[in-house]
């Protein structure tokens, strides 16, 4: 709204004299004013005059705090495979029901509508690319080797949260929507990275299956 | 209120105006509407521009009175409807957490509710940021007396309850909170505890969720929309069950604050639940994901090898 405000004020710039300068403009700006005023003295609200009357002397009210076992979810940042390699990871929406995973074949993206690392249900769900036309080889090629047991962590600026593979598998990419582990924000949280994997198909532009990577974390964020 | 198995929730008006409100504010106020309206109303024909002024012609000021007219229809409209859109509102709920009495409510000695129930919400009042003072009173006379100060533009809950041992006097506890975004298929559950017991443990679905809270404290997860079965244990046992197993279904998109009240000894333990519609966040399930389109990373070929020496 306010682009497009700013691109009608550029247009014509003169504009903002005739509404001010305009008796029914000043009519009506002082209309909304008073309707402003109105509102803000009718019922629920406390006006300005009523404050701070006999403070001093009543004690302050109890602050409601966090327990110490307060449990920590993180959008994840940066994503670290066995043997060091790290990539950025960056929120990906759905767009028409397709993933929009980050155009840099180096970055991996998290499904914006998945849970946190670190929430006590659901999959955190990664995916990037395995490969591209135009930029090759992709960071999640190295998903192609991964095995059972291998660690996964995931970080933000001030959190981390450990992951154990716990299987990998090759998934049909029409099976990937209802696959019982890999979107799904039910069931005991995990983390699910996706890549493509399977048959490549040149005239389809791509693969026809998912590979589909869980791991289950290894205590609590922290 | 009896339990019966389910959690009651206080029915106030204010509550279920809420949803309205917090719907309302996610879009613009009225006055984003407006001003682009009185803009567009001026087309380029209606105007004549004459060194550097703009002149309206007569045809432009009937239009622009009719634009003023019904911005103004428009205006009031939205205030009618959402007397606090903007978003940086301060408000207060008043969250009842004392058993088997009716209160009156006042804020800085204006009286904002009366007769709210146990385990009832009242609310949302509008305060001036800065420290305010509440005042809970039965029948004319004072149960409690405080002070809070609040941010503004935040929200607070302001729960009148009993200490963690019955034998004490009840208390005023303030819970800040700020908006949390929440995906459409997942609720951000808030669970306080304002009761007559020792530290506890929540369990949920028969696993502990929520460890070791103490009187005075909350704790706050994400959970997917669903219906859970929730007890109060002591921490770190199973047994005496202070309350529970009850049904809790959680709001989708909203934050769900649920508050344990009242006494086990007494039979008054009960829950207070103040659902907020929240900033929605996050996309839909993608039924694909597409994640090759080279075709390099077929089979173990050299490209493979060398690449991933990098």
């Amino acid at each position: 709204m306010r682009s497009r405000f700013r691109r009608l004020e550029r247009r014509r710039p003169g504009l903002r004299h005739p509404i001010v300068g305009h008796p029914i403009g000043v009519l009506f700006l002082l209309a909304c004013l008073s309707a402003c005023t109105a509102e803000a003295t009718s019922g629920i609200s406390i006006s300005p005059g009523d404050t701070a009357r006999g403070h001093s002397s009543v004690a302050p009210a109890r602050q409601g705090r966090p327990a110490q076992s307060q449990r920590v979810e993180f959008i994840p940042k940066r994503l670290t495979l066995p043997g060091k390699a790290s990539a950025e990871v960056l929120p990906a929406v759905t767009v028409d029901g397709v993933l929009k995973v980050p155009e840099n074949v180096q970055h991996v993206g998290w499904w914006d509508g998945s849970a946190l690392a670190g929430e006590p249900f659901g999959s955190t769900v990664i995916a990037g690319h395995v490969d591209s036309a135009t930029e090759g080889i992709g960071f999640f090629a190295r998903l192609l080797r991964i095995k059972v047991g291998d660690t996964i962590t995931l970080r933000s600026d001030s959190h981390r949260l450990k992951y154990r593979v716990t299987s990998v598998r090759r998934v049909a990419k029409k099976a990937l929507a209802t696959d019982n582990q890999a979107l799904k924000q039910t069931g005991p949280h995990r983390l699910v990275l996706i890549t493509c994997t399977g048959n490549f198909h040149r005239d389809r532009g791509g693969y026809d299956s998912n590979l589909v990577v869980v791991g289950k974390p290894l205590g609590l964020a922290r | 209120m009896t339990n019966r198995g389910h959690f009651v929730q206080g029915r106030t008006p204010g509550r279920n105006r809420l949803t309205l409100l917090s719907d309302t504010r996610r879009r613009s106020g009225p006055g984003a509407y407006i001003t682009p309206w009185i803009f567009e109303s001026l087309g380029r024909n209606d105007e004549q521009r004459r060194g550097g002024y703009i002149v309206i012609t007569k045809r432009a000021a009937r239009w622009s009175k009719l634009a003023l007219v019904i911005a103004g229809v428009l205006a009031l409209a939205g205030l009618t409807i959402s007397p606090s859109y903007a978003a940086n509102d301060t408000e207060i709920y008043i969250v009842q957490g004392l058993p088997g009495k009716d209160l009156d409510v006042d804020i800085d000695g204006n009286s904002v509710a009366t007769g709210v129930k146990t385990a009832a919400v009242a609310g949302p009042f509008k305060v001036k940021p800065g420290s305010r003072m509440v005042t809970f009173s039965e029948n004319g006379t004072k149960v409690l007396e405080n002070t809070f100060s609040i941010k503004e533009g935040s929200k607070a809950d302001v729960v009148a309850h009993l200490p963690a041992s019955s034998s004490g006097d009840p208390l005023v506890t303030v819970y800040k909170y700020d908006d949390v975004k929440v995906p459409k298929g997942k609720a951000s559950l808030v669970v306080s505890h304002v009761a007559a017991v020792p530290p506890a443990d929540i369990r949920v679905n028969d696993q502990v969720l929520f460890a070791n809270i103490a009187n005075g404290e909350s704790l706050q997860l994400m959970v997917p929309v669903a219906t859970y079965k929730v007890s109060i244990v002591p921490t770190g046992e199973t047994k005496p069950v202070f309350f529970g197993p009850v049904s809790l279904t959680v709001k989708g998109g909203a934050i769900n604050r649920v508050y344990a009240v009242g006494d086990p000894e007494k039979k008054t333990m009960n829950v207070a639940v103040h659902v907020l519609t929240a900033t929605t966040t996050g996309s839909s399930k993608p039924s694909k994901v597409n994640t090759g389109t080279g075709g390099q990373a077929v089979g173990d070929g050299p490209a493979l090898e060398v690449n991933l020496a990098r």
